[in-house]
């Protein structure tokens, strides 16, 4: 019997400084997590000379829990995978540099991993047999978009945010609110507890024109498949949270205005059914658009509950990755780290970071 | 670290508080229990490999290749030295170094992190200890070293206002003649040394030196290793100088004494054109800590005795005591509260 593969992956690109322990690219060994939220709590966002500083300061204790936390027997490390992108550039150099270095020491293998296709390789990791082409919805506060996944390693983006992200725009409505850091969960909570009418509607940006549109999108799929020009690629798929946010915050000063009190249960409930239908929505145009046989839910915003239930709904079968694999962690970034270890494609050490690395 | 009585220690040296990602890999010899610090500067270290590459914030492209070069270097390296020859030169395959020395800051924070995250993931890989050295102390020591090599030939006091002469390996190993070294003088026409480095923001990073490993007393100690803006920082030194002070040369060494040389020459300073902390410097500094050679008749306990090795308010840095640290412990010096933007 041969050894099994352990890969370590790490994860410094945002917020969490995270390190796992992941055996033949399935069974996690061990996973840990550290979450700064509370550092930039105060700030309403995440400051990045802070996320830098508490990384190198957590860094070191975090991968060595994580190795701590392995079975005893756990043969030693095959590999060293670690986030180089996208994500804030002197939070990535941390990951990096130190995940560099622990492979030259160890003198193993070094992968540099595209913290999106991590996000991808989340969802494998609990549902190893998902049925291709696969349609996934990446939503964070740092990325919205709809990939096309046909096989392993050929992504398509189909869609994706022109200003603010999903995550983005639940954090900015929260703090128009008067809620807490992070917005996301905050929000959840409250739309969860709201058992109004629904009176209050808020726009539902980027999402009747792609309705209307979407038939005469699918005939342009017809004809390419004939031989003739598809047109432009539209916005049909693309997303726009940024005039959302702004509909609440303009809801509210209009409230304060004419003196009314308002529901925050209700303004919460309202806009998150508005981003949950677009995001489920066009979902299910891009499902229907490319005949996808599933649809995965990843990223931060991927735990949220009605986000959740609605995805279950939508006719096609989905996978939703458990919270702990939506959210930031390095399991994931250990998992796409393998599946490039097994296909020979390791990086070099003079390999360097990429805040705004694509997919 | 478990070195044999009279062994000596390899270490490399990590150096990215500025421009440059620089490593040194070197040898420092067992020293002598009672070796003064100024015999000591001259007993210093072999250098066996040292190189910077200067390309602002590229550290975490070409440091990791440069350190992996020098030790694979070291690893085909054919000398005829009792040092590489000793039962670690036989495993030199499989070589690794006994302690790294690294730089800790003040300096520019993104590459600075990616120096201290790879000195210390190195460092727990190879199950082996940190030595940590703020740029200010190591720019002090370095321009020390420098005009102590020149001592040899001329007198401090004649040395020309400027130099770009680096000591290279193979001066250091020639000057080595310990018995013959003077003792330092205590003369009012010694120089002190003012490490400035460039905090950006038109702000700088300072300390000030009497000796290579004492801080002056003359500075308040809440004023001492600080960040401030050039022109306060000459004002707070004019205010703090007494008469026979004054009559002492500062000399001002470091990116932020070049960058701000107007200043500080118009203050009556005089300014070093080039001195950057190179990593071979590292080694040499390291070489001056006794607790490298961390005998088994000596009472050192490393696991329990904790120095703040750059945080001493008044006097002296103790360099001899200087302890190395798990590679966990090891932590930037900023200086500066993060931007909050």
């Amino acid at each position: 019997m041969t050894n099994p593969t352990i890969v370590l992956g790490i994860e410094t690109s945002c917020d969490e400084t995270a390190a796992a322990v992941l055996a033949d690219g399935k069974e996690i060994l061990s996973s840990v997590v550290s979450s700064q939220v509370d550092l930039h709590k105060a700030y309403g966002g995440v400051v990045p000379e802070m996320a830098s500083r508490a990384h190198i300061e957590m860094l070191l204790p975090v991968v060595e829990e994580a190795l701590k936390n392995t079975p005893k027997n756990t043969p030693p490390l095959t590999a060293v995978a670690a986030t180089n992108g996208p994500g804030l550039i002197g939070a990535l150099l941390v990951g990096v540099s130190a995940g560099k270095a622990l492979s030259l020491a160890l003198n193993i293998p070094f992968i540099a991993v595209n913290h999106l296709e991590a996000h991808l390789f989340a969802t494998f990791l609990d549902e190893p047999d998902i049925e291709l082409p696969l349609v996934v919805l990446l939503v964070s506060g740092g990325h919205t978009m709809l990939i096309l996944m046909r096989e392993f390693g050929k992504y398509e983006v189909l869609g994706q945010t022109l200003d603010d992200a999903a995550g983005e725009a639940f954090d900015k409505t929260a703090r128009a609110l008067g809620l807490g850091y992070p917005g996301g969960p905050e929000i959840d909570k409250l739309a969860a507890s709201f058992e109004g009418e629904d009176n209050i509607k808020f726009p539902r940006p980027m999402l009747s024109s792609a309705m209307l549109s979407a038939s005469s999108f699918l005939e342009g799929e017809a004809k390419e498949k004939k031989g003739g020009k598809r047109k432009d690629k539209s916005d049909k798929l693309n997303f726009s949270f940024s005039g959302l946010k702004t509909a609440v915050v303009n809801y509210i000063r209009k409230a304060e205005q004419n003196g009314t009190d308002i529901s925050t249960p209700a303004v919460a409930a309202a806009f998150q059914n508005s981003v949950v239908e677009v995001l489920s929505k066009k979902t299910v145009l891009a499902v229907e658009q490319f005949g996808a046989k599933a649809v995965c839910l990843a990223g931060g915003v991927a735990a949220n509950s009605q986000l959740r239930e609605e995805f279950q709904q939508l006719g096609v079968p989905c996978y939703l990755a458990s919270r702990e694999m939506c959210t930031d962690n390095a399991a994931m970034v250990a998992a796409a780290g393998h599946w490039h270890l097994m296909r020979g494609d390791t990086s070099e050490l003079n390999v360097s970071v990429y805040p705004s690395l694509k997919l | 670290m478990e070195i044999e009585e009279n062994s000596g220690s390899w270490v490399l040296g990590i150096e990215t508080s500025g421009d440059a990602a620089g490593c040194a890999i070197g040898y420092i010899d067992g020293v002598e229990e009672n070796s003064s610090v100024e015999s000591s500067i001259a007993e210093s270290a072999k250098i066996v490999s040292s190189e910077e590459i200067w390309e602002p914030q590229k550290h975490c492209e070409n440091l990791i290749p440069l350190i992996k070069q020098m030790l694979n270097t070291l690893d085909v390296l054919e000398v005829n030295n009792s040092a590489l020859n000793s039962a670690d030169g036989a495993e030199l395959k499989n070589f690794k170094p006994d302690l790294i020395a690294v730089n800790v800051g003040p300096g520019l924070y993104t590459g600075l992190r990616v120096g201290i995250a790879t000195a210390m993931f190195l460092a727990y890989g190879w199950e082996i200890k940190c030595l940590p050295v703020s740029s200010l102390d190591l720019l002090a020591f370095q321009i020390h070293r420098q005009q102590f090599h020149r001592q040899q030939i001329q007198p401090l006091t004649q040395l020309p206002s400027q130099t770009n002469a680096q000591p290279s390996a193979t001066t250091i190993v020639e000057a080595k003649h310990s018995s013959q070294i003077p003792a330092q003088s205590n003369n009012q026409t010694d120089a002190l040394v003012m490490s400035v480095i460039d905090a950006k923001r038109g702000e700088v990073f300072y300390n000030i030196f009497d000796s290579p490993f004492s801080e002056t007393e003359f500075l308040p100690a809440e004023l001492k290793r600080g960040v401030a803006q050039p022109d306060e920082l000459v004002g707070l030194i004019k205010n703090s100088t007494t008469e026979s002070q004054a009559t002492k040369n500062i000399l001002c060494v470091g990116n932020g004494a070049v960058k701000y040389s107007d200043t500080f020459s118009s203050a009556g300073f005089e300014v070093r054109d080039s001195n950057e902390p190179l990593a071979e410097t590292l080694i040499h500094f390291a070489a001056q800590t006794k607790n490298l050679k961390t005998q088994g008749t000596k009472n050192i306990n490393t696991k329990t005795v904790e120095i703040e090795t750059t945080d001493t308010k008044n006097g002296n840095i103790d360099v001899k005591n200087i302890i190395p640290l798990d590679p966990g412990e090891l932590q930037p010096i900023y200086l500066r509260r993060p931007d909050i933007g």
